[in-house]
């Protein structure tokens, strides 16, 4: 991944109208759906402040807390693994499949396995695996990659769901959202009542008692929990809380945030593996740590990014998300957040180009409900990777610096500006709004943006003559 | 070889690099300390005893959730959970005996009526069974009147699918069972050490929007709840 292969993707997102119709609809309802939960609650303000301070102070005792949490799933009978990398979590998971001789296995969505490339790896051992979200499912059918972490088909028309699942599953084409809906329902009913492995992700995992929470809508991560013999969890390590009344606080924003309901349908609690005389429920359960760049992120000054829900208000609140969609930023953690997550996780190897596709208007910052101040963040990711940027944009920004701090220089730019406009003979006039964009082919940052036609005459210039105006009618009161 | 073992270990391990990266480096930090349980009183709780009538709170939240919320405590909730049952069109319907005893009248009166309605009833169903059964009827251990939840635990008489696989689900709910807010329950939960292995709030009928944010409800759960209060 580098800068011209971003550029790239936003050109191909931005030339594909219907594409960005899909987007911009989606996400600007869900803004609306997220003001509307939260004006609900008697303090917002004060809910999230707690919401961040929550985090942070687990994220100041994570080694604590982990431990406990450790210690508690295996007093009820539960194996924790810990997994370095995303390579070191499929063979965990692998293994962890092959000593349960599973077969069928039934995934709800979850980041995390996202982030691992669990399925190939389960393939790849002979195990059948189905993601059972819809949205998921559907990806999965068209052998597509999600682009927002709740709404993973939010690129997708119905047209394009009815022809993938008439394709894929041999069934009557149809647009029809319910119906589409029931074919989804009745293949994976069957998956579930066969499934001999379940996989799911964890949004709260709870230090004082051991037990984790998943939050979902449709039902399918209960069917995963509650059917197959042997149950495994993928959870991030920052995922850890200290206490019940812990969750009630994030619990509170979670789906608020996402979809302004003041809960998800269904809010799990799993304690354990099923006791002797349940009827039904995982005998084995396994919670996998996944590390895979967290513990570097957590030791530096980016710890923040850790206290992060995985809501996707960020997503939906960006003017930059909103118009380039989620498989422009080629990343498993798109948006805002993503642009610091991708880069940060892989140690700044790839990915830190991101950090620019970004206006720095604080929206997501105020869409947070645990507060990460990310406009500030993707400012010190930019800042960790100067070095990467081109020699002649290094030195350009250089003079930039120095113009900006010089008057008589940054006035003689806007002369020359100024100037340089009424050469191209005026423009505005002609009709022609892009013409910064004519002044070289080769000039990328004009590539997707254009400048409205100065004035005659600067900013600077106009002040003086006010200030002029104003203290000659000053003079003859 | 035993993944478990070598695996256990390598949390030992995380452990270790994290305390030995705190040491490390300088994070600026909240502070020592716990956060003040005063800030959790004044910023989470949203409904409290005595402002509101509870019973109204409640019904009028599942309102919200797509569910519906039925006020039988001075009615008769055998009757009505027939009525429900039909107007669904089931065919059959399990019907758990709730874990206390004496059994209520109206538990003890639902069975023969379902009968004459040629609903047919199972008082005990397995794990399969339950995919094939057309509507529940579990009493609920608790509910929560800001979000117009009902709590479901697992234990040995309560199966998880009970209210997931069938896709008729009425959740019968004793008026005292009802609590203010969310923070309550899972205040009274972890007093009682949780207690189950699988503890879930269900908060209107399972739903969708995946498709160009179409709502859809009934995809994997229920989708239709009906909740009985008695």
């Amino acid at each position: 991944m580098s800068l011209a292969t971003l550029r790239k993707r936003i050109g191909a997102a931005i030339a594909d109208p219907r594409l960005i119709a899909a987007v911009q609809g989606a996400t600007r309802k869900k803004v609306g759906q997220r003001l509307e939960g939260m004006k609900v609650l008697r303090d917002g303000e004060a809910l999230r402040d707690l919401a961040a301070d929550v985090k942070r102070h687990t994220l100041d005792h994570l080694p604590e807390y982990l431990e406990q949490f450790t210690g508690n799933v295996r007093r009820l009978g539960g194996e924790v693994h810990f997994a370095a990398d995303a390579a070191a979590a499929r063979t965990v998971i692998q293994q962890i499949a092959r000593q349960h001789d599973a077969s069928l296995c039934v995934k709800a969505k979850s980041m995390t396995t996202e982030e691992v490339h669990l399925n190939g790896a389960l393939e790849d051992i002979g195990v059948e695996v189905w993601e059972t979200d819809l949205g998921e499912f559907i990806v999965q059918l068209d052998k597509d990659r999600p682009s927002h972490i709740i709404t993973p088909i939010i690129h997708k028309t119905r047209q394009q769901v009815a022809e993938t699942m008439a394709r894929e599953l041999g069934c009557e084409l149809t647009d029809d959202p319910q119906a589409l809906t029931d074919i989804a329902r009745r293949f994976l009913r069957d998956k579930f009542r066969r499934a001999d492995l379940g996989v799911v992700g964890v949004n709260f995992a709870i230090a004082e008692n051991g037990a984790f929470c998943l939050v979902t809508n449709e039902g399918n991560a209960r069917m995963c929990m509650s059917r197959p013999r042997t149950l495994i969890a993928l959870m991030g390590i920052e995922k850890v809380i200290p206490r019940m009344r812990d969750l009630s606080v994030l619990l509170k924003l979670v789906a608020r945030a996402t979809t302004g309901q003041p809960l998800g349908i269904y809010t799990s609690l799993i304690h354990g593996p099923r006791r002797a005389d349940d009827p039904d429920g995982p005998e084995n359960l396994h919670i996998v740590l996944l590390d895979n760049g967290r513990s570097g992120i957590w030791a530096s000054e980016f710890r923040e990014v850790l206290a992060c829900i995985r809501c996707g208000a960020c997503l939906n609140a960006c003017p930059v998300y909103q118009n380039i969609g989620g498989h422009a930023y080629d990343s498993v953690y798109p948006g805002p957040i993503g642009s610091l997550v991708t880069p940060l996780l892989a140690g700044m190897r790839h990915g830190s180009e991101l950090a620019r596709a970004s206006s720095l208007c604080g929206a997501c910052r105020d869409a947070c409900p645990v507060k990460i101040d990310i406009p500030n963040l993707l400012v010190k990711v930019r800042a960790a990777n100067v070095q990467r940027q081109s020699l002649a944009k290094r030195i350009g920004m250089r003079f930039w610096r120095w113009a900006m701090l010089m008057p008589p220089a940054y006035g003689l730019g806007q002369r020359g500006l100024a100037w340089l406009a009424r050469w191209r003979g005026r423009p505005s006039e002609r009709g022609d709004r892009r013409w910064l964009t004519q002044l070289g082919p080769n000039n990328p940052w004009m590539l997707q943006r254009d400048l409205p036609v100065p004035n005659d005459g600067s900013f600077r210039q106009r002040w003086a003559r006010l200030r002029w105006d104003a203290g000659d009618r000053g003079g003859h009161a | 070889m035993k993944p478990g073992r070598e695996l256990a270990d390598g949390v030992k391990s995380l452990l270790t690099s994290l305390r030995g990266a705190a040491r490390r480096t300088f994070v600026p930090r909240l502070g020592p300390g716990d956060i003040p349980e005063q800030r959790y009183r004044d910023a989470v709780w949203q409904v409290t005893p005595g402002e509101v009538d509870l019973v109204a709170h409640f019904v009028e939240s599942v309102g919200k959730t797509g569910a519906r919320g039925f006020d039988l405590r001075d009615g008769d909730p055998a009757e009505r959970i027939v009525t429900l049952l039909s107007e669904h069109g089931v065919s059959s319907a399990y019907i758990p005996p709730p874990d206390w005893s004496p059994t209520p009248k109206w538990w003890d009166e639902l069975e023969p009526l379902l009968r004459e309605r040629a609903i047919r009833t199972r008082r005990y169903a397995d794990s399969d069974e339950l995919f094939d059964v057309a509507a529940a009827v579990t009493v609920m251990p608790a509910a929560i009147a800001e979000t117009g939840s009902v709590a479901w635990h697992a234990s040995a008489r309560t199966p998880r699918l009970a209210t997931l696989a069938p896709p008729v689900h009425v959740a019968v709910v004793p008026q005292d069972r009802i609590m203010p807010d969310m923070a309550d329950y899972f205040a009274w939960l972890a007093q009682r050490g949780i207690g189950t292995s699988n503890a879930t709030l269900i908060t209107g009928p399972s739903k969708t929007a995946d498709i160009e944010g179409t709502l859809i409800t009934g995809v994997h759960g229920p989708g239709k709840v009906e909740i009985v209060i008695v």
